[in-house]
Parts: structure tokens; C-alpha cells; sequence
């Protein structure tokens, strides 16, 4: 696992038991929330999912958007970390 | 106002509420209709469209903002894709420099290797051309379409075969080879001598091309044949030029031994004819020794206006003997007369006619043809004057192919198996010193003609014809005397048999001092010597040089003839200007000192008689 404790915050979010389109926009309208200080790599998201269609429509949709995604299998479900782009 | 009115009007108003609320619950209605298509819109556009999903509900669709939180994150969607085609753009920009800067780098690499002068090649493990430069191309004559089906081993010569067949493996071995020289064959079939170094282009630890810059070396090997040969003449002259004193000497023995026995024995008989090819082996070491004479420092020809045609029709039935070549002459009365030194001369005529008659190996005719003859201004010959002899020497033979004509003067340059390859070069050397011109024509099948330029000589008639010579007269009256002065007995001895012979009274001396002595006692005697024949140098002692101005000290009109074996000696070319009034180069026949003393001595005919 990669090693985040460059990044300022954390900031965790927890959707577990939504699925799309909810699980996406909670995600994206917290990426909206912090974009400034993802964007300055003074935080990362951490974003708890159980639904593995959300995984793959979250990435694209912050890939997209500019950020960096990666994502880990965790407690059943996945572990997707959203930060600046390298 | 009564209950009922109130009532009433409660009703009524409650009526009017209903009816708003059902208003603006419709308008809700539309609203949230119009933002659930908006929001599957956007959603579709993120690619989470409801098939794969869970709808949202009302409340979610006003709680989470679906249009205002997807706005924004398109915002930075745009933002995203604004810095990423900024940075794409900042890339092309980046790529076209490089690719513009390795284009420029491989034009400039092409360049390079486009405008070496040296062959530079690569090939593949099987010897197929990969590339090749320009001066490869212009070199061997092909054209890349022709080159790139061809093999490294199709423009080898055949005598290169074989050794780059085993440099070739040692290559594909990876082995360094060093310095190789191989022997290409252009498409023109001429020969090129290419040297260079050939290295291996390696893939993956195996060799997948070879890699060779060569150097054309080819005139760089002729020049390098050509200074061999020059330092072979040179060793040939210093070794000619100290032997040929000796040889000359020996010679001179030889040949007036032979002369007096000859006198002596019947004119047809076995005896006669065993030294007649005894006459003519010793002239023919004679002719052998001169001519590698030519090559040594300063020999200088010595030259006197003769009679051309004698010494050619003499020189070319010499060569013919025993030929099935008919030598046809032609010789126009008013030949212009040619200062030669009849020696050197009648050799260029015996080697030219030797030729033609080695050219005809099946008998024929050949033609030497003589003319007066005036260059144009533009002859491109290497000589001065334009008034000239021209002697055309004609065979009816094999011809000489075009690459050996510009090659046949060359010393040691041979087509025969026996052929010293001096024969020509002599001739050409000769014909220079005489400041005349040597030059050939040839056609294969059908012939060769070389042309002799001699220039005219402004002097009168010859003044030795070789029918001049020979006079048979027995001495009478008061025999004439002749001090004879050589170191070697034997060279002594045989000049004064000789002039017996022939006539006259001799005395013999072994160097200057003591010629000088019996040529002062013999005028206080009365008797003085007629002719002093000189040694032109005696090892030890005074030689003819020194002895000769004291001869005329004594005597101003003396009539003193040097003789050396060196005839490329300065003395001998220019003896007047040594005091000397004539010349003979050992060795020399009984016919020689006759015909010279006949020459030099007032009213003389050659045999030992004063006139009466």
C-alpha cells in the first residue's frame, strides 16, 4: 500500500450500501468540497465502497476531472484513494 | 358576520389553497421532472445512466444537487482537459523540435556519409549490401537499385575471393581482423585495391551487420609498383655503371681478340663462322651492358649526325636473323640528317623490330618507314623541337589492348613469360635523352606502329656512313704511329694487335705519366705519334683527362681519341670540349677504331698509311 503521508488531511467518506448514480455524486460533490486543497496535494479523499460498478464509474469520472485514483480491495469492499495528479 | 359566513368563507379560501397547492405542486412537478432529465443526461454523459443504477428519488434529487454538483465537477473536467491539451501541445512542440533536430542530425549523418571520399559499405550476415556511399557507388559503378540485390562477393575480384571469404567469417565471429586489403571489381571490370578496417554491428550480443570503410589505394599501389621499379633501375644503373668498366674491358678483349682471329682465318669456313656467333654474342653483352647503362645517372647519349637508315636497315636485319618476318624499309632521299648515338639507337631499333617480330609469332611483314615530318603547334609531345624525323616502325601482329598500351613503357612492365620488360623502356629512355618522342598506336587484331620523333639536326651530310668503314687497303709507305694508353694489359695489348693489323705502328703505355714521357721522346726521336688512344680513367694514375691537356701542351695539334668503358661518362659525350678530337666506347671492333681513325685523321681511310 502506498505510502500517503505526504498529503496534509484525509478525508474519508463512507458509501457503502449506495450504489449509482447516489455513490457518485456524494463522491464527486466531496471532490467539489476539497478540490482546492486536493488540487494543492494538501489533502486526499478516501472514499468506502461495497458497489464494484461505483469503483470503475468514481475513477473515471476523477481521472477525468484530473486526479490521481487508486483503488484497493478492503473489508469486503474497496478502498478508493482520490488525490492530485502526479 | 354569523358562523355560517364564516364558515362559508373558510371553505372557500381553503378551496383557493387546494388549488394554489395543486398549482405549485404541479409546477414542483414539471421542475423535478425537468431536473431528473437533466440529471440523466449528465449522469448518461458521466456514463452512469440509471440502466446499470438505482434511480435516484426525489428527495436524493434535490438533496444532492445532481445538476450543481456535476456542473461542477465538469468545470474541472474542462480545466482538466484545458491543462491537458496545453500540456499535448507543449509536447508537439516538443517532438517537432527533436524530430526536426534528428532529421537535421541524420541529413547531416547522410551528408557525411554521402561526401566521404573513402568507400564506406554495410552488409548483412550474409554478405548482402545493407548501404553504400556515393564514392562507393561512383566507384564501382552501380547504381543502388543494381547494388541492393547483389552480394559483397559479386564485386570481389577473383584473386580476393578467398582471403575475404575467411576475413568474412572471422567478422561474423566478432573477431577483430585488423587492417584488410582486398581487390574489388568495378562494373567496367576495372581492378580497384581498396585497404581499410571492417567492424560488426551487434544485436542483442550477435553480430547482424558488417560494417567497412575502405580507401581506394588503387594508383597509390601503382605508384607504389612504380618506385619498386625505379629503385630496381637504380640498382640496375649502380650496379650496371660499376660492373660495366670491367665488363666493357673484358669486352673489349673479347670482341678484338675475335676481330684479329678473324683476320686471320678463311672467309668461308666452320672457324669463320664459329667466331662470326662469337662476333655477335659479344656485341649483343655489348648492346646488354648499354642498355642498362641507360638507366644509370648520366647517360648521356653520345651523339653524332649519321646516317639513320644504315644504322636502322643494320639494326632490324641484326633482329630478324633467322625470323620468318620480312622487313619492308622505305626511305625518302632527302631524310633530314639526326645527331644519335648509333649504339643506344640501333638498340631502340632491335628492341622495336624484336617486338614486331614476337607479334607475328606466325611469320608476316612488317614496314619501317622514315619521313621528314613537322609537328603542330599542339602535338602534346614532350619535346622542343617541331622539325623532325619521323620513324614509323609497322607490324601486321596481335595488337596491344587498350589498358597495356598505357603501360608498355613502364619498366618491367612484361606480357611474355621471358620478357625482361626493359626492351621498351629502354627505348623510350633512349629516344628521351636523344630530346626526341616515343609514342605507340595500336589496334587489337590487326596491329601496332610506333613512332620514333627525332629532331633534325641543322648539320650538313652525315659524317659517318657505315659504308665509310670498311676498307680493305693494305698499308703502304711510312706506317703511322699510334701511342695506345690503358691500364689493362690485356685491353692494351689486343688495341695495339688490332692497329697492327690494320696498319699501324704501336707503342703501349699503362697510364698518363708515361704516355706523357714516350710522347715527348718520340718528337724529340722524330718520330712522333700520329694518334694517342687513351684510357679515360686509370685507378691509381693519371688518366686520359688530365693526360690529354698536357699531350697538347706538347704538342697543340695532337690528335688524342679517349676511350672508356664508362660511356655514360660526361667526357664522352662532350669530348671536344675535353680536348679530346674523337671518341670510342669499349669494347669496340677492329671496324670501329678503323672507320674512327679514318675519320679524324686528315685525308685519312682508316688503315695505318700516310697519303703519299
Amino acid at each position: 500500500m502506498e505510502d500517503y503521508s505526504a498529503f496534509g488531511r484525509t478525508v474519508t467518506i463512507d458509501i457503502r450500501g449506495q450504489v449509482c448514480p447516489a455513490s457518485l455524486l456524494v463522491t464527486l460533490r466531496k471532490i467539489n468540497e476539497i478540490k482546492d486543497d486536493i488540487q494543492k496535494n494538501g489533502a486526499r479523499l478516501e472514499v468506502l465502497t461495497d458497489n464494484r460498478d461505483s469503483v470503475g464509474t468514481i475513477s473515471e469520472a476523477a481521472f477525468n476531472m484530473g486526479y490521481d485514483v487508486g483503488t484497493e480491495k478492503r473489508d469486503g469492499g474497496y478502498m478508493m484513494v482520490i488525490s492530485a495528479a502526479g | 358576520m354569523s358562523e355560517n359566513e364564516d364558515i362559508g368563507r373558510l371553505r372557500k379560501e381553503n378551496e383557493s389553497l387546494l388549488g394554489r397547492v395543486e398549482a405549485v405542486e404541479a409546477r414542483n412537478r414539471v421542475l423535478i421532472r425537468y431536473i431528473r432529465e437533466k440529471s440523466d443526461h449528465l449522469l448518461g454523459i458521466m456514463q452512469c445512466s440509471a440502466g446499470s443504477s438505482e434511480s435516484l428519488d426525489d428527495d436524493a434529487l434535490v438533496s444532492l444537487d445532481p445538476i450543481g454538483t456535476i456542473t461542477d465537477s465538469f468545470t474541472q473536467v474542462v480545466d482538466n482537459l484545458h491543462s491537458m491539451n496545453e500540456r499535448l501541445w507543449t509536447e508537439i512542440a516538443e517532438r517537432s523540435r527533436v524530430e526536426a533536430a534528428l532529421r537535421e542530425n541524420e541529413e547531416r549523418l547522410q551528408d557525411f556519409f554521402d561526401s566521404a571520399l573513402d568507400l564506406i559499405q554495410i552488409i548483412d550476415t550474409d554478405g548482402k549490401f545493407v548501404s553504400v556511399n556515393r564514392a562507393w557507388r561512383e566507384a564501382m559503378g552501380y547504381s543502388w537499385e543494381e547494388i541492393a540485390t547483389m552480394s559483397f562477393f559479386d564485386v570481389l575480384a577473383p584473386a580476393s575471393q578467398e582471403h575475404c571469404q575467411s576475413c568474412f567469417a572471422r567478422v561474423l565471429s566478432d573477431s577483430d581482423i585488423g587492417r584488410v586489403e582486398f581487390e574489388l571489381l568495378a562494373k567496367d571490370g576495372r581492378h580497384i585495391t581498396v585497404e581499410g578496417h571492417v567492424n560488426t554491428r551487434l544485436e542483442d550480443g550477435k553480430v547482424v551487420a558488417a560494417r567497412s570503410i575502405f580507401r581506394d589505394i588503387t594508383d597509390r599501389k601503382v605508384f607504389e609498383q612504380n618506385l619498386i621499379n625505379a629503385e630496381k633501375l637504380e640498382s640496375i644503373g649502380v650496379l650496371a655503371g660499376g660492373i660495366a668498366h670491367d665488363f666493357n674491358n673484358l669486352l673489349t678483349a673479347i670482341l678484338g681478340n675475335i676481330s684479329l682471329a678473324i683476320e686471320h682465318v678463311p672467309e668461308s669456313g666452320d672457324a669463320r663462322s664459329n667466331l662470326d656467333q662469337a662476333e655477335n654474342a659479344a656485341l649483343r653483352a655489348r648492346d646488354l651492358t648499354q642498355q642498362l647503362l641507360t638507366f644509370s645517372k648520366g647517360g648521356a647519349p653520345i651523339r653524332r649526325t649519321t646516317s639513320i637508315e644504315d644504322v636502322i636497315r643494320e639494326s632490324a636485319r641484326f633482329a630478324l636473323r633467322g625470323s620468318n618476318v620480312r622487313c619492308d624499309f622505305e626511305f625518302p632521299e632527302n631524310l633530314l640528317p639526326v645527331e644519335i648515338d648509333a649504339g643506344q639507337f640501333s638498340q631502340v631499333i632491335h628492341n622495336l623490330v624484336c617486338n614486331a617480330d614476337q607479334a607475328m609469332p606466325g611469320g608476316g611483314s612488317m614496314t619501317i618507314r622514315a619521313e621528314n615530318f613537322s609537328l603542330p603547334p599542339d602535338h602534346g609531345l614532350p619535346m622542343k623541337a617541331s622539325r623532325c624525323v619521323r620513324i614509323a616502325v609497322q607490324d601486321q601482329g596481335t595488337g596491344i589492348s587498350a589498358d597495356r598500351v598505357k603501360r608498355i613503357f613502364d619498366p618491367f612492365f612484361t606480357t611474355r613469360k621471358e620478357g625482361s620488360g626493359l626492351g621498351l623502356a629502354v627505348c623510350y629512355s633512349v629516344v628521351k635523352q636523344h630530346e626526341g618522342a616515343l609514342t605507340v598506336e595500336s589496334t587489337p587484331g590487326k596491329g601496332t606502329t610506333f613512332y620514333i620523333h627525332l629532331p633534325a639536326s641543322d648539320a650538313g651530310k652525315p659524317q659517318l656512313s657505315a659504308a665509310d668503314a670498311i676498307s680493305a687497303s693494305p698499308p703502304k709507305g711510312r706506317p703511322r704511329r699510334v701511342l695506345v694508353m690503358d691500364d689493362e694489359e690485356m685491353v692494351r695489348k689486343v688495341a695495339m694487335e688490332v692497329l697492327a693489323t690494320i696498319g699501324y705502328e704501336t707503342e703501349g703505355v699503362g697510364d698518363g705519366a708515361a704516355a706523357i714521357e714516350s710522347y715527348a721522346r718520340a718528337i724529340n726521336e722524330g718520330k712522333p705519334f700520329d694518334v694517342v688512344l687513351m684510357d679515360l680513367t686509370i685507378p691509381g694514375g693519371m688518366g686520359g683527362k688530365e693526360a690529354v691537356l698536357k699531350v697538347l701542351e706538347l704538342e697543340p695539334a695532337a690528335c688524342v681519341i679517349v676511350s672508356s668503358g664508362y660511356s655514360n661518362d660526361p667526357v664522352m659525350a662532350d669530348y671536344h670540349a675535353f680536348g679530346f678530337s674523337g671518341v670510342i666506347a669499349k669494347p669496340y671492333r677492329i671496324k670501329d677504331l678503323r672507320e674512327l681513325l679514318g675519320r679524324i685523321l686528315p685525308g685519312g681511310t682508316g688503315v695505318g698509311e700516310l697519303p703519299a
